[in-house]
């Protein structure tokens, strides 16, 4: 049985269309990570299946379960996060925590006993008395993910869950996820970071609505045939552009912060003759690599879209 | 019943840790209590007391009303902004056990600080002439004014996204309501128009209603006790609490 199964799902506001038809699935166990762009509807997709927005057309299943013929079996089953910071400012993380647990339906005495083992799981007992204002992001995120991990949840759904967060704090926060997968609970997220991606087991690139490729991270890297060129320059202007164009036509080139990234499937044998050419136009190059490709980079050979 | 203590104990729990909720329901009424006594001239010694009384009774109308119209709006506009309710909304949350636990909560803080008030009110002299057996409805007309009041704040909120805008909109309509509703102004230097507002808005006539059992007929200005004020009293301050809490749940609690 899958742990999720969405079925030609489409999302309509007005005229305009989120979600396309879109199709994926997770087994059970797995940690799926869906990448895209902002716009590209991957929150709008995580919130249908949290069983918060109605979908204009499709089916989800979890676990079995028709998520719009048995919500209240399927609410029990999942544990969701939204983008938002929605636990209360003005109560400590424990006094948040016994919150939602008791929203959740469970007794006082209970409830008391699971906090504490929540919050221990988290690393928050030293900070459970602490009011919600004064904690980190990743404390806060840490808590809400917390309120998501009640008894019987299966599957837990995280809407751009390191967004905010420094990059140690977000791969502690990575490898938090790992444990709670190893407690045998299915993990979907979505998140615009290539990085954060990786970290899962499987990862689903979404565009306008629809999945376009989905696989294991390395298996998603290796399907890309280009390299990358990074050429980081003193200034950017439009005639260095050009020129990179006419050297490398048949390529895809990226404006980054630094410079630019031209996508090639022969890197070194052209990095020499670009730089040349690049000096004689008068650019003054700062750093040149060759690089493999991140999940951003293989999502914009695709799509020809940055990851935004 | 834990989904109903979990929504209570929340709200509770805002309601006394946010200074603004505070100096709103308790402070401003205190600080009237202690002003507006010295403001009115010329009144004969032995009326100062039901004065006071009444001004007493006043600021607890107006303490609720600031409990249930401003600041409950002003969470409930916070929890949304936050995405408190799309998170609920992924749970097996019944919203009508959540909605009862706030209403629970509003009406328990409320009932602390009317009595903060009124202690202080007769500390400060403040006299009532009540018998013990008017107790029963002036408690059933203060749960009227706290289910009015926590009606028209859960419209606010349904409507207002941003917290400061729902609590200022909650404030306004309070203080409309208490000027227009004879507690600023004696009822009888009310225009008639405004008069007919004052008798048919339940908070205010609710607010007549307890100043008549507890002081008499000349502070209150008019007897409000005759069947149809008592109907439409009744019945407006369940309809805007039935009303509140429909809109809540549609525009609250459902489109998250």
């Amino acid at each position: 049985m899958k742990a999720l199964n969405v079925c030609n799902l489409y999302k309509n506001y007005g005229n305009h269309e989120v979600l396309k038809g879109l199709s994926l699935s997770i087994d059970q166990g797995e940690m799926y990570a869906l990448m895209g762009p902002n716009g590209s509807g991957k929150s709008t997709l995580s919130s249908i299946i949290a069983c918060t927005t109605p979908p204009s057309k499709g089916k989800i299943e979890i676990f079995g379960l028709d998520i719009f013929k048995e919500p209240k079996k399927v609410k029990k089953l999942i544990g969701y996060v939204p983008q938002e910071k929605f636990t209360s400012p003005l109560m400590t993380g424990e006094e948040n925590l016994l919150y939602f647990i008791r929203l959740f339906g469970i007794p006082k005495k209970k409830a008391r006993t699971l906090t504490r083992d929540l919050l221990r799981q988290m690393g928050l007992s030293s900070d459970a008395k602490k009011r919600v204002a004064t904690y980190s992001g990743g404390m806060r995120k840490k808590l809400e993910v917390a309120t998501a991990l009640l008894p019987d949840v299966k599957l837990l759904i995280l809407d751009e869950p390191t967004t905010g967060l420094d990059p140690a704090t977000r791969r502690k926060f990575l490898s938090l996820l790992h444990d709670i997968r190893k407690d045998g609970i299915s993990i979907f997220y979505v998140t615009h970071i290539g990085e954060d991606a990786e970290a899962a087991s499987k990862v689903g690139l979404i565009d306008n609505g629809t999945i376009i490729i989905e696989d294991a991270p390395n298996k998603l890297k290796k399907l890309n045939k280009y390299n990358i060129i990074n050429i980081e320059t003193h200034e950017m202007n439009n005639n260095i552009m050009e020129s990179i164009k006419d050297f490398n036509n048949n390529h895809n080139i990226l404006e980054t912060k630094e410079g630019y990234k031209i996508y090639s499937n022969k890197p070194e044998s052209i990095l020499e003759v670009l730089k040349e050419e690049l000096i004689s136009t008068g650019c003054r190059i700062t750093l040149t690599d060759i690089l493999s490709p991140t999940l951003e980079d293989v999502f914009f050979c695709l799509t020809n879209k940055e990851m935004r | 019943m834990d989904q109903i203590l979990a929504s209570l104990n929340k709200t509770i729990k805002e309601y006394t840790r946010n200074r603004l909720s505070i100096i709103s329901t308790l402070g401003i009424p205190l600080f009237f209590m202690i002003i507006l006594p010295n403001t009115i001239l010329d009144i004969p010694d032995e009326f100062i007391p039901q004065i006071k009384g009444f001004i007493t009774i006043t600021m607890i109308t107006l303490l609720i009303m600031s409990a249930g119209q401003a600041n409950l709006a002003g969470f409930v506009a916070a929890d949304r902004a936050r995405g408190l309710y799309r998170k609920m909304s992924s749970m097996p949350v019944i919203f009508w056990k959540e909605t009862l636990g706030r209403v629970l909560a509003v009406l328990i803080f409320s009932c602390f600080c009317t009595l903060g008030i009124l202690l202080f009110g007769i500390s400060l002299g403040a006299e009532f002439h009540g018998k013990m057996t008017d107790l029963i409805p002036i408690i059933g007309f203060l749960i009227l004014i706290g289910l009015s009041s926590v009606g028209t704040g859960l419209i606010i909120a349904s409507f207002v996204k941003n917290e400061s805008i729902a609590t200022h909109i909650g404030v306004g309509v309070s203080l409309v309501i208490f000027f227009l509703g004879g507690m600023a102004i004696p009822f009888s230097d009310l225009p008639e128009s405004i008069q007919l507002f004052a008798k048919l808005h339940p908070v205010s006539s609710a607010t007549a209603s307890i100043g008549y059992l507890l002081i008499g007929e000349e502070m209150v200005g008019y007897n409000p006790f005759n069947f149809l004020q008592m109907i439409i009293t009744i019945s407006l301050s369940f309809l805007l609490f039935i009303i509140g809490k429909y809109v809540y749940t549609e525009y609250c609690c459902k489109r998250c």
